[in-house]
């Protein structure tokens, strides 16, 4: 059966941002999630570019989709346009991290 | 809840306030205190609470079989009890949203509170007591109007569902929009779980917040108690009526002119 989108953000959503403490769904790095057959394509971007996290992430990112979700084939792209922006994050997240919601 | 109150005095800076109060409150029942300015409403409410400034020199306060009055005002809150101020302070730098969160995760356990559900119920209470959504990002009270304070108190109470609240004066200083926003806030709460001393000069609010009991308190005691009928009788006579019906000497009087 195919794997749907929110299936693999449910996935996504344990990886955590370990600058922020939070995971990277709720901060608003995952602009594109593109399940297709036995392989899936992920662009992610970074709160900063230069930010030292992004192998790590980018790591996590394809653990996580082929664990939870089966993929044989996970591709993680790292993207910088559009420039991450705290409007991108959740609303818990913003909370959590005392911005306004 | 059970609250038992007996033979309570206090005083503040060495003058007695209160002389005697005897009063038993439940949850499931609301009770509205009345009385003069000076005869001890808000001591009395401040005295249950905790507050420092009060010293009590007899009595006991029993909540639930336990006498309170040795504990520090966070252990009688954590047990259910809940104070809306009459002045409620402002706290600079401490969200709406963020003092909320924290004081639900005290009392109900931080397992508990989901940040996502948290902030689509405290949207939901604050659709109820007609606020802007805006004040989740302010600053506890800090540059609200008084009758946005009084709503803050009132969504507290809301976000808290403590065992028994008293309400100190809410509803002063309320035009009559705001008052009735508040009676309804308190209303929601109204249930077998749930108990209020609703402290007031007017009889007003208890239009809107109909109590299943009402005590007047003079000279620092509770000299009767009753129904609606009392609250009735006190708008037609005054406190007046209250000093007459009940032989109360106006001591307060005699020993002011006796000072000067």
């Amino acid at each position: 059966m195919a794997v749907t989108k929110s299936e693999c953000l449910d996935a996504l959503s344990e990886v955590i941002d370990p600058e922020l403490g939070m995971n990277i769904v709720d901060v608003g790095l995952i602009y594109r999630v593109k399940p297709e057959d036995d392989r899936v394509e992920v662009d992610f971007t970074l709160t900063s570019p230069g930010c030292p996290l992004a192998e790590t992430i980018q790591n996590d990112i394809k653990r996580v989709l082929h664990e939870k979700t089966g993929f044989s084939e996970v591709q993680a792209n790292l993207v910088w346009n559009p420039p991450w922006s705290i409007d991108f994050m959740s609303e818990e997240a913003r909370f959590e991290l005392g911005y306004p919601i | 809840m059970q609250i038992t109150i007996k033979d309570l005095r206090a005083t503040v800076e060495d003058t007695p306030i209160l002389n005697g109060v005897n009063l038993e409150m439940n949850t499931g029942e609301i009770h509205a205190l009345m009385g003069p300015n000076g005869s001890g409403k808000s001591t009395l409410s401040n005295v249950i609470l905790g507050h420092p400034s009060y010293e009590v020199t007899g009595g006991e306060i029993w909540v639930d079989g336990e006498n309170i009055l040795d504990m520090e005002v966070h252990e009688r809150a954590r047990l259910g009890l809940f104070m809306a101020f009459q002045y409620p302070v402002e706290i600079a730098g401490v969200t709406v949203g963020r003092f909320l969160k924290r004081a639900c995760e005290i009392r109900f356990g931080e397992e508990q509170i989901k940040t996502k559900e948290f902030i689509r119920q405290l949207r939901e209470m604050m659709e109820f007591m007609e606020m802007d959504q805006q004040f989740v990002n302010r600053y506890l009270n800090e540059g609200f109007s008084g009758g946005e304070k009084k709503r803050m108190e009132i969504l507290q109470l809301l976000m808290l569902k403590p065992a028994f609240a008293i309400l100190d004066e809410t509803d002063s200083g309320l035009d009559i929009d705001a008052l009735k926003v508040v009676a309804r806030g308190v209303n929601k709460m109204r249930g077998s779980e749930f108990g209020a001393l609703v402290i007031t000069h007017y009889q007003r609010i208890l239009d809107h917040i109909e109590p299943d009991f009402v005590h007047i308190m003079y000279q620092g005691r509770v000299v009767t108690s009753g129904g609606q009928e009392l609250v009735d009788a006190l708008e037609a006579n005054g406190y007046d009526w209250v000093r007459k019906q009940y032989g109360i000497e106006e001591e307060t009087h005699e020993q002011s002119t006796a000072s000067r």
